[in-house]
């Protein structure tokens, strides 16, 4: 093949003009450290990096709901943990009126005094509130889902929390599944505790030591509940505990994946580049060679 | 004898100037576009009947070392340069409405929307919980608009650059109308330059230029008639023949997806080259991008919207398909999320609605409408239930949801920019091969002309040494006289 000048000029530029191309994509891969700059990059990997970061993104949001979540837990836990002590002693003071046979009128009306006592401090641990939502009012929006008399004006739907990808995990009992009540078809504790208070005010005697064994049996189904439903929140708490844990392991593995797809991977890049600019100077000294060199130099 | 001698001198001395004046022509259009190297053809003159012996050289043409196969096959490398140049730069410009993979693209937005509304669903009468959701998806629509406009915008610059308007007066088409007109022109000279029997060679070099140029614009053939005319070819449809120009014009709208381009007579264009490859990007590659955004808009109006209509606010607003909306409830209901712009109650799905889409301006004013808590709900009562709001964050995950339906439109969008670069490349590989071949026949080799300078010299001074030794033979002769 004829090599004519401008086929020598076409060729050296148009291989100076795409070693430059190249020099110029990974100049920018390691100033911007990115791999993937634009969708055309590579397809598949800036599509898999899209999922991957939507993925990152909702397990981010389910360490913030898990925080949110723990929170009322723990919260619930605590109250709930009160609430059986409470109880408990309520319990000890019946059983105290029960057992002594030398209990008098005014022995009696002191054990009352108490109980009123432990009915205050239960009203205001059902209405225990986190930021400023009452955590034993299910899903209704009131503040205060127990009145002083221990009336129920919160609803029976536990409130949830979605953590991870699984069902919402309840994070606290409806206030009836705690103290009785509302629809759960079990004496309040607050009708239970009124009733004691009733019965030991009307001193020792068959009629109230009756009662107040009914009142004991009565108890003892609240505080049944009461426990059951602590097991309920500490069960939901290790739900938590799990999405926690599964989410932040996604999350890490997804973190090294994307930085794998997208970082650029400098070393590799800086070879490339040094690779590339070692055939640009070649060329360039070809060029510089190359193009002056005709006969016409030599006549004179 | 010296009379021949002289004459036959005279020959020689005229072949030489010829190749020397050829050889300085060949040399000063090294880089001339479409130039074609020129060769004097010399033949024996006859001799003379009664001697035998020759009467110098015959000029016989100065022809063009061209190849009209080579010239053909850089025609159509060029055609199909122009249409991948066109189409790499149309797949980038519309690639710059998808800026991903980004913290700040709709990608991104999307999931911060959903965050967000994950959020609220752990506090749904939060009203800065409920006013951060509105504002993501607000910002959300604004996205989805601009990548559509973007897109229009690029769309409505092909156009011009089509048609000419905008900043581009003229246009491709004018250009092509303005080739096809001096080929015509040019076919006209060379017919009426060989009929009177003068060099045509340059008119040759300046339709070589023009063709090449329409073959970049159009992607056309041709052929050359044995009256020396060219005759121009756009996929069946002739372009030029002999003096006969046709002229193109613009026909339909890109908005109908049938733009083209069409002869004054009606005939439809096959056009290729860079005007076809805007043909595609205005009726083809834009609208189903944005079509498609659509379908990520719709899919996310959609859902939140039917969401929005079958829950309750917190503040115990019930959606209009709720089972608390219902009779008889006589209350004003939610309003929907998304609306097209300018209609404030509903939103409607469509090729364009991504263009249109934006976040109701009375749910902007009031966050608390949105709905957070299950249609069970009672009617007007507050609640924290956060059914609704779980299932809305929820839609972020949806497969066939409206981050599903974006990435793979980025995917789409990235692949076949990927593509166009690749043909891009592999269209310039091509045609480079072929200009190297062309240019190996009608290119100019400076070492070969300078030694055809060299040798037509040092001919000229041997017949310059002739005529002299002749004048000394003949002034010998006359001395002795």
């Amino acid at each position: 093949m004829r090599v004519t000048d401008s086929t020598l000029a076409d060729q050296l530029s148009g291989d100076l003009e795409s070693q430059q191309a190249t020099i110029t994509n990974l100049d920018e891969e390691l100033s911007s450290g990115n791999a993937l700059e634009q969708p055309s990059d590579n397809p598949v990997e800036v599509a898999d990096t899209m999922s991957y970061k939507r993925q990152i993104a909702q397990a981010a949001s389910t360490q913030t709901n898990a925080t949110y979540a723990q929170s009322w837990l723990g919260i619930g836990n605590q109250t709930a943990n009160q609430v059986i002590n409470t109880l408990q002693s309520v319990n000890t003071t019946v059983l105290q009126a029960l057992s002594s046979g030398s209990n008098s009128t005014e022995s009696y009306s002191a054990l009352a005094q108490q109980v009123q006592g432990d009915i205050s401090q239960l009203v205001s641990l059902a209405n225990t509130q986190y930021g400023s939502t009452a955590i034993f009012a299910g899903t209704a929006a009131v503040s205060q889902p127990y009145s002083s008399s221990g009336a129920y004006s919160g609803n029976s739907q536990a409130f949830t929390v979605q953590v991870g990808s699984g069902s919402p995990i309840a994070v606290s009992v409806p206030g009836d599944q705690l103290f009785g009540g509302g629809t759960s078809g079990i004496q309040s504790v607050f009708t239970t505790l009124q009733n004691i208070v009733t019965h030991l005010q009307q001193g020792p005697g068959s009629a109230s030591l009756a009662s107040l064994q009914s009142d004991s049996s009565a108890l003892s189904t609240n505080m049944t509940q009461a426990e059951a439903a602590a097991t309920t929140l500490g069960e939901s708490t290790e739900q938590v505990t799990a999405a926690t844990t599964a989410s932040t392991n996604t999350s890490t593995q997804l973190q090294k994946i994307l930085s794998s797809t997208e970082s650029a991977d400098v070393p590799t890049v800086t070879a490339a580049l040094q690779s590339d600019l070692t055939t640009y100077q070649a060329a360039l000294y070809a060029v510089s060679q190359t193009v002056p060199e005709t006969l016409a130099q030599f006549l004179k | 004898m010296s009379d021949l001698t002289l004459q036959i001198a005279a020959s020689g001395i005229e072949a030489d100037e010829a190749e020397l004046d050829t050889a300085a022509q060949n040399l000063s259009n090294v880089s001339t576009p479409g130039y074609a190297q020129e060769i004097v053809n010399l033949s024996n003159a006859t001799p003379a009947a009664t001697t035998g012996v020759g009467q110098g050289v015959t000029i016989t043409s100065v022809s063009e070392g061209s190849s009209s196969l080579y010239d053909q096959l850089n025609l159509v490398s060029n055609g199909q340069l122009g249409a991948a140049n066109e189409t790499a730069s149309i797949q980038s410009l519309a690639q710059n409405a998808f800026p991903e993979p980004s913290t700040t693209g709709l990608s991104s937005q999307l999931s911060q929307l959903w965050t967000d509304m994950s959020t609220l669903a752990t506090q749904p009468s939060s009203t800065s919980a409920q006013s951060t959701v509105a504002q993501d998806a607000s910002q959300v629509a604004q996205t989805l608009n601009g990548s559509y406009s973007q897109l229009s915008d690029v769309a409505q610059q092909l156009s011009n650059d089509l048609e000419g308007g905008g900043t581009n007066n003229g246009g491709y088409i004018a250009q092509a109308n303005q080739l096809i007109n001096q080929v015509a022109t040019l076919n006209g000279s060379i017919l009426a330059g060989q009929t009177a029997g003068s060099n045509v060679n340059s008119l040759v070099d300046q339709r070589r230029e023009a063709v090449d140029q329409l073959g970049t614009l159009l992607g056309v053939r041709t052929t050359t008639d044995a009256d020396g005319t060219m005759t121009v070819m756009s996929g069946g449809i002739q372009l030029v023949s002999s003096t006969h120009a046709v002229d193109l014009e613009a026909t339909g709208t890109p908005s109908s997806g049938d733009l083209s381009v069409e002869t004054t007579t009606g005939d439809i264009l096959p056009a290729g080259g860079q005007i076809g490859a805007i043909l595609t990007g205005v009726n083809t590659t834009i609208p189903t991008y944005q079509s498609q955004l659509s379908s990520v808009a719709d899919s996310l109006a959609t859902k939140l919207n039917t969401l929005q209509s079958n829950g309750v606010s917190a503040s115990g607003v019930p959606g209009e398909t709720s089972a608390s909306g219902a009779p008889p409830y006589a209350g004003s209901f939610l309003p929907s999320i998304f609306v097209n712009n300018g209609s404030a109650t509903t939103y409607t799905t469509g090729a364009g609605s991504a263009q249109s889409i934006a976040v109701n301006p009375s749910l902007l004013a009031d966050p608390s409408l949105l709905a957070t808590a299950a249609g069970t709900a009672t009617a007007g009562t507050a609640t924290i239930d956060p059914t609704t709001a779980q299932a809305m964050a929820a839609v972020g995950q949806a497969s066939g949801g409206p981050d599903d339906l974006y990435q793979s439109l980025v995917s789409l969008v990235g692949s076949q920019t990927s593509a166009a670069n690749n043909d891009q490349t592999s269209a310039q590989a091509l045609s480079d091969s072929t200009t190297a071949q062309l240019s190996g026949v009608e290119g100019v080799d400076t070492n070969q002309a300078t030694v055809g300078m060299l040798s037509a010299q040092q001919d000229y001074q041997a017949v310059a040494a002739v005529i002299n030794s002749t004048t000394t033979a003949l002034n010998a002769l006359l001395e002795a006289v």
